[in-house]
């Protein structure tokens, strides 16, 4: 016989947009109240403001939100995938969480106010601004690793494998937050093999001797001579 | 000292953290003897140093320094639905976008760490301890959901002997007196109703209106500034005597990114009109609409005109706008040329004004 927690999340929204059903209602509350609480909590910490009373009052914001335009997201929720509802939960509460923090700030200081600056007043830059050596040195070794990269990274997954490579080294995400991302279509398991796989094969390229160029005095002729190195 | 580490054995010391858990080929007896064997022999130990390199390289791809978002950048709020895995048709544009973005690049990361699946021990004893993960939170919470949405449920069954107390107290004049009492009710609803709906309607007209009358207004200022500078005798008097009510700039056409490159247009106090000239217009032929915007594309002037002769043979246009309209901001130009099925944008031009 099904009960209500292992109802699936399709029927779940169903049961509590159609009916007054309060035992659907405590089901929805018990199974996403974790995943709700987790992306409220680390938004609002990136915000300043992660106090308990903080958390407890956009958690219930963000369950409210289901119950607006008169439950519009429970009818009409498109379930395109398995994880569509859960991934459309976590923006929702982090959007709730940036919407409040934003709304704060903005009354806190005025809206539409811009602070002014003196004339002429140049901020300091940073070591690894952009026009720093760090951030030229940083261009030239993006430029380099690309290349690698254009050579090894073929077949028909090609871009995918190439995007996965970039959005952990240059962007820095995890293996599942990269699995997680839309048109990646990998497993986490997947993302962390491939990841594996490229490092080696580009360790490899990157640290091979490079062919030496054999080019003795006589057989130059005329001309400028070739220079070993600059 | 033994034979060379294999492939297999370097590799093993460049195993990533996060799979650590992994099956790994070698005992613990076995990684001791590569460590040992790196002791000894040089060219191993300069095959993996030079791994080492590389490894440390890749760590420096990743940005940390704070960047400034470009015109490019898609609004924050995209990344958020990104990390989420919410289906977009413009998701894999974001996505290239992010990794040759370092400022997107950097909201993406925040927007995917917010997600991440695991929780820490200390984030476990917050959640833990919130009131909205107690069980009386949870359905206190579930009765209000519920009682938000709950609109007299149909279908409910009435209580025993209602039917028949109702019949004995709906005698004929009672009926009557209800039928009257629900018509005016039913006709004071529809009247509010109503009355709710031409009051909003009357609103934003009136809103409108408003809107229109600015807009109207400060054409006019623009035309009457414009006409009579355009009126004034010819001055008897040397050049710089007019030139010093006007601010001129010249502009290339292309976004200025940075805070280096923007061009800086200086608005002396007294000056009427500002003189910008357009270089690289193209060819500028037919009637050129010219729009001036903030960078958040707040339009603040626009005008068409047809260029002249010369204009045309230069390449170059010349706009007068009024100085008044040119606060301490960053502004951009629009250029585009009016065709019969819309207007095509030619060029787009950036300056700022400094207090």
């Amino acid at each position: 016989m099904e009960t209500l927690s292992n109802v699936s999340i399709e029927d779940l929204l169903r049961r509590c947009s159609v009916s007054g059903d309060i035992e659907a209602w405590e089901e929805f509350v018990r199974r996403f109240h974790r995943l709700i609480a987790k992306a409220v909590l680390r938004t609002a910490a990136r915000f300043g403001d992660s106090s308990k009373g903080t958390v407890d009052d956009l958690i219930q914001e963000t369950y409210f939100k289901f119950c607006s335009q008169n439950r519009h997201i429970l009818r009409n929720f498109d379930h395109r995938h398995p994880s569509a509802f859960i991934g459309y939960l976590k923006a929702l509460a982090a959007n709730v969480v940036r919407d409040h923090f934003k709304s704060a700030y903005s009354k806190k200081r005025g809206a539409n106010q811009v602070e002014g600056m003196a004339e002429g007043f140049i901020p300091p830059a940073r070591k690894d601004s952009a026009g720093s050596l760090e951030s030229i040195e940083r261009g030239v070794l993006i430029g380099e690793v690309g290349r690698h990269l254009a050579l090894f990274a073929v077949g028909q997954d090609r871009e995918r494998n190439s995007n996965v490579f970039w959005l952990y080294y240059r962007v820095g995400l995890s293996a599942s937050a990269i699995a997680a991302l839309p048109g990646i279509d990998l497993t986490t398991k997947g993302v962390e093999s491939l990841i594996l796989r490229m490092t080696r094969e580009l360790r490899e390229r990157m640290t091979a001797p490079k062919p030496a160029i054999n080019v003795s005095v006589r057989d130059a002729g005329k001309g400028i001579l070739p220079s070993e190195s600059f | 000292m033994g034979p060379h580490l294999n492939d297999g054995q370097i590799e093993e010391l460049f195993r990533p953290a996060w799979n650590g858990n992994a099956e790994s080929p070698f005992d613990r007896g076995a990684l001791e003897d590569i460590q040992a064997h790196l002791k000894t022999c040089d060219s191993c130990r300069e095959r993996v140093l030079a791994q080492q390199r590389v490894m440390e390289q890749l760590a420096l791809l990743k940005s940390n320094a704070p960047v400034s978002p470009g015109l490019l950048c898609p609004p924050d709020g995209v990344w958020i639905e990104v990390a989420a895995g919410i289906a977009n048709p413009d998701a894999e544009k974001y996505l290239s976008h992010a990794m040759n973005c370092d400022h997107c690049g950097q909201l993406l990361n925040q927007a995917a760490g917010d997600f991440d699946e695991e929780l820490t021990p200390q984030e476990e004893a917050q959640i833990a301890s919130l009131a909205s993960s107690t069980t009386a939170w949870q359905t206190k919470v579930a009765v209000r959901l519920q009682g938000i949405q709950a609109v007299s449920p149909a279908g409910s069954a009435p209580k025993p002997g209602w039917s028949s107390s109702m019949v004995a107290f709906l005698t004929p004049s009672r009926l009557t007196l209800v039928a009257a009492l629900a018509a005016l009710i039913l006709l004071g609803i529809g009247d509010y109703r109503l009355t709710a709906r031409l009051s909003s309607q009357s609103l934003q007209a009136s809103a409108d209106v408003n809107r229109l009358q600015r807009d109207v207004d400060l054409e006019r200022a623009q035309i009457a500034e414009l006409t009579a500078q355009l009126n004034k005798p010819a001055p008897s008097a040397p050049q710089p005597v007019q030139e010093a009510n006007v601010a001129s700039l010249t502009l290339d056409s292309g976004l200025s990114r940075g805070t280096g490159e923007m061009k800086r247009l200086s608005v002396p106090s007294g000056a009427g009109i500002v003189r910008i000239t357009l270089h690289s217009t193209g060819n500028p032929d037919g009637v050129m609409r010219e729009e001036l915007l903030t960078v958040d594309r707040r339009k603040i002037w626009s005008q068409e005109l047809r260029p002249s002769d010369a204009e045309r043979k230069s390449g170059s246009l010349t706009l007068l706008i009024p100085a008044y309209l040119l606060t301490p901001e960053d502004y951009l130009i629009v250029l585009s040329r009016e065709l019969p099925d819309g207007p095509e944008q030619v060029a787009t031009y950036s300056f700022r004004v400094p207090r």
